[in-house]
């Protein structure tokens, strides 16, 4: 087996706030290989966002405290090394780009200028070359006329362009791990295609790995190699992309696939899950996922469900995985028992 | 960028209107004979009575006493003192360094106090510098300037006789010395007030996305703050400074006061003490006028900070 | 992300009470800044109601003999230049201020409200020339005007007062008209309107209720500013006049004798301190407890 490029022990974030702990991640296992993409999928609450910053140490702390866990990168761990390495490593090694490239770019200073910073950051060129370095990084990311557009303020790009800058930016140092936060949630449907197949060809070429982060299973669909399904805070499914479309072995991950539309399936309208998900604050006893499940048996309540391998890469936490049949679109015919 | 100051030249020059016409006004609505009132009640002839209403005109119907004083305005003549016998214009002249030195000095002062203070209360949110910060600037606020000032002298000159009490001396050296106290304490004043907006903006910009952004590119946190964070929350800095200097301008009349310097300041609480009328409507429009012209220095400062200002089409 | 987790944060806030009035009281008492503006507040406005029976002496009648006596046996902190008892006249001073900050309040709430509610309820170029007009002079010191308002009416507390009212206005007026703009478009002031209820009804029932937070807010920070804005008028000899006792006049005599009796102008000084410092922190308190979200910016 090959060494993981990124190994995720264990992890725990939890934010205090003035009456109790919100365990925003609790307990997460995760590795991505090197050249692998790895979808991270969950609704917004779910702990994804904060997991991806832990890996660059991006979480604010306080109010965020690490309880447990260990980032290892190439077997190192991050959470212990010294902030001026952990700068080196960040923009270089590791790189972000984010949800919404309007927000995430300083409105102050040209788009040229910000990826010149990261590059002269990491690089030691002088301004001249840094700017020849950025052109021609804008030129491969797809960025029309990019001389002109060197100089252009975030508000006068297109959000596309914008998405496009962030990400000439994030791989100015040829990364070996891309963290993607919800990269395309912001843009126009027709604009996420070009941004994820721009992602897809950029992968390709440059070989590194890439965390996904999305509540999108389409893009996952498009794009991954493997999958991993967060739920409060925690990971409760794992599977490389097929297995999980065909078989999926906890009944949130079928929640999310029944909740998208599906063209192949005409005349069943897409199912939303019902309830919210938990008060992290007080998560629920047993299985987190338990009181919105269709399936839940008693023991959901008061047994934590251990992770259970399928086999062939393909790990659930959920007490009936590979026991019940938790068929595609299955509990919208069945009523929910209870 | 053009726009934008003709926008506000446009907004500032009826601030102008404004002000100089209740100057202008008040004193002839006063009950009683205005010409009476500007001379505050002495004993007068009424051969000099009259000389006095011919002089500021005051024998004309009101409209014509302000078409006139108005172009008068314009030509840069804002009247003549009844009691120093000489153009207001050229008191305002003479008290002017003075008054520009202070202002400038206590300007700075402020910024050297404020702006490290408020990054510093900013970064270190909820902790005890923050709250030693906001407790510094909430007691100075609530500390007159001119009583801020008397503890300043109590201390450093009087105790410690490191500084001179009273005066402006004598130029170079000697004049930084004895204008260091009185731009102290306004410094300290304004300080007060700058501190929390420069902590209020860093702590807005610090929290926004871009932040996170420059901290992913390995940016040191010196300069994801001084850099990123920092011109951010100059915008709102600056766009209050025009306000500061209204604050500024008042401090100035009462350290001035305190400190007996012979400024813009005391030439108007001197006026309004003997009530010589044509002093105080002159420095008044004057000071007005100035304000306009801070205020539009304000707005292109304000334009070179912030690109969606200079190009338009606020995102 | 750091939005996030303020919005956790905030939905953590525990709410022990139920009623609007208990849960105003817990939060208040949880404010720190509250609970010492109000105890500095109150320990002021206690000392102005009982000054003739807790001040020592007569605070205008003076022993010459006694003429700047270090604060002592006699005069617990001290005699001032015509040898008044100055403990006494920082007792009675406290009427000074709190009064005349009072009538600037109170001047500048009877022509802002109403000017408040006209222009949000007129609206079109009512409101448009009157929120002009006020912006400007609020961009401009009130102190400069004053001057020239005493340059022509002459010194004394009742002008100053009036001439600081009415240029506080605006202070007011802002917030009640923006409060007024949005009790026009809710929906029950909608309803009102359609069972056939009269302006003033809404006006009395809906609009003037809900003024009341905001303006309280206003009220108690605009009267620190008043204090220290009359304090600066007596300071400079244009407001309150001798031989009434007041905090700026006494510092301001007490300036002249800095050196040989330094606590004169010390204990008028920290009286205008510590009243200020009361109604900021009050007001600032009062801002979080009843706006949390304007406090919040």
């Amino acid at each position: 087996m090959t060494e993981p490029l990124l190994r995720i022990e264990d992890l725990r974030i939890w934010f205090s706030t003035r009456t109790s702990d919100v365990r925003a991640v609790d307990g997460v296992d995760l590795d991505i290989l090197p050249g692998e993409v790895l979808g991270l999928v969950g609704e917004s609450g779910s702990g994804k966002s904060v997991t991806a910053r832990s890996i660059m140490r991006l979480v604010p702390m306080p109010p965020g405290r690490l309880v447990s866990g260990r980032v290892l990168f190439h077997g190192e761990d991050l959470t212990t090394l010294p902030e001026r390495e952990m700068e080196d490593l960040r923009g270089s090694r590791i790189s972000m780009i984010f949800q919404d490239p309007m927000t995430f770019l300083n409105p102050l200073f040209t788009a040229g200028n910000q990826v010149a910073e990261a590059i002269r950051r990491h690089q030691h060129l002088d301004s001249a070359s840094a700017r020849e370095e950025v052109i021609r990084l804008f030129r491969q990311v797809g960025i029309p006329s990019p001389e002109t557009r060197f100089d252009a303020y975030p508000h006068q790009l297109s959000g596309g362009l914008r998405q496009r800058v962030m990400i000439a930016m994030a791989l100015s140092s040829r990364p070996e791990l891309l963290i993607a936060d919800e990269p395309t949630t912001a843009l126009d449907v027709t604009i996420q295609a070009q941004i994820l197949a721009l992602l897809r060809d950029l992968q390709q070429e440059y070989g590194m790995g890439i965390l996904l982060i999305t509540h999108d299973l389409g893009v996952v669909a498009e794009m991954c190699d493997r999958v991993a399904v967060m739920y409060a805070g925690r990971i409760v499914e794992k599977a490389p992309i097929q297995s999980l479309f065909d078989r999926p072995e906890h009944p949130y991950s079928l929640g999310l696939m029944n909740a998208i539309p599906r063209p192949d399936l005409p005349g069943i309208a897409p199912q939303p899950i019902p309830g919210s998900p938990p008060d992290m604050a007080n998560p629920p006893t047993g299985c987190p996922f338990h009181p919105r499940c269709p399936y839940r048996e008693p023991i959901c309540s008061d047994e934590f469900p251990p992770e259970r391998d399928m086999g062939d890469g393909h790990v659930a936490a959920c007490h009936f995985a590979g026991i019940k049949t938790f068929s595609p679109l299955a509990h919208t015919a069945s009523s929910v028992s209870s | 960028m053009a726009r934008l100051i003709v926008t506000r030249l446009l907004t500032l020059i009826p601030l102008m209107f404004v002000i100089t016409s209740i100057v202008f006004f008040m004193v002839r609505f006063v009950p009683g004979d205005p010409a009476r009132i500007m001379v505050g009640g002495q004993r007068i002839t009424e051969e000099n009575l009259a000389n006095i209403r011919t002089a500021y005109r005051l024998d004309q119907p009101l409209l014509t006493q302000y078409r006139l004083w108005v172009g008068d305005l314009l030509s840069g003549n804002l009247g003549r003192s009844y009691r120093q016998r000489t153009d207001v214009t050229t008191l305002i002249v003479e008290r002017l360094p003075l008054t520009a030195k202070l202002s400038g000095f206590s300007f700075l002062l402020s910024l050297l106090i404020a702006v490290p203070l408020g990054i510093l209360a900013a970064v270190h949110r909820n902790t005890w510098i923050d709250v030693a910060a906001t407790m510094f600037a909430v007691l100075v606020a609530s500390s007159p300037v001119f009583f801020t000032g008397i503890l300043l002298l109590l201390l450093f000159s009087f105790r410690l006789g490191w500084l001179p009490a009273l005066g402006a001396g004598e130029g170079g050296w000697d004049e930084v010395r004895h204008l260091l106290l009185p731009a102290l304490t306004l410094g300290l004043s304004l300080a007060a007030i700058t501190t929390r907006i420069t902590r209020s903006s860093m702590v807005e910009a610090l929290t926004q996305d871009y932040i996170e952004t420059a901290r992913a590119k390995g940016l040191p946190a010196r300069s994801v703050i001084m850099k990123h964070a920092f011109r951010n929350a100059l915008v709102p800095i600056v766009t209050v400074s025009g306000l500061l200097f209204g604050f500024l301008v008042v401090g100035t009349v009462l350290v001035e006061h305190t400190f007996g310097l012979g400024g813009l300041g005391s030439l108007l609480i001197d006026a309004v003490q003997v009530r010589d009328y044509p002093v105080v409507q002159g420095a008044t429009v004057f000071i007005a006028a100035i304000f306009i012209v801070i205020n539009l220095v304000v707005d292109v400062l304000y334009g070179l900070i912030d690109p969606r200002v200079r190009f338009g089409g606020k995102a | 992300m750091a939005a996030e987790v303020s919005q956790l944060a905030i939905a953590q806030v525990p709410e022990a009470a139920h009623s609007p009035w208990s849960m105003f009281w817990w939060r208040l008492r949880h404010n720190p800044k509250a609970m010492i503006g109000g105890a500095i507040v109150l320990f002021l406005v206690m000392v102005a109601l009982t000054a003739p029976l807790i001040a020592p002496k007569d605070p205008t009648d003076g022993e010459l003999g006694d003429s700047l006596a270090p604060p002592g046996q006699a005069y617990a902190l001290g005699a001032d230049k015509n040898g008044r008892d100055v403990l006494s006249r920082l007792i009675y001073g406290t009427r000074t201020a709190i009064g005349g900050a009072l009538m600037v309040v109170l001047i500048s709430e009877l022509v802002g409200v109403p000017i408040g509610i006209w222009a949000a309820y007129r609206g079109g170029w009512v409101d448009e020339t009157i929120t002009r007009i006020w912006d400007m002079l609020l961009s401009f010191p009130p102190l400069l005007i004053a001057f020239a308002v005493v340059a022509a009416f002459g010194p004394g507390l009742p002008k100053a007062a009036l001439a600081l009212g009415i240029l506080y206005v605006p202070f007011i007026a802002r917030v009640v008209r923006s409060v007024t703009l949005v009790q026009k478009e809710m929906a029950y002031t909608e309803a009102a309107r359609a069972l056939g209820y009269g302006q003033a009804r809404i006006i009395f029932r809906h609009i003037l209720p809900n003024c009341i937070s905001p303006v309280i807010v206003v009220t108690t920070i605009d009267i620190a500013y008043a204090m220290l804005d009359l304090a600066a008028l007596s300071y400079l000899g244009l407001g309150v006049q001798p031989p009434t006792a007041d905090w700026g006049t006494m510092l301001s005599e007490g300036q002249l004798v800095l050196l040989n009796a330094p606590h004169l102008a010390l204990a008028s000084g920290l009286a205008i301190v510590l009243a200020v410092l009361g109604f900021n922190l009050l007001g600032d308190g009062l801002r979080d407890v009843l706006d949390p979200r304007q406090a919040q910016r």
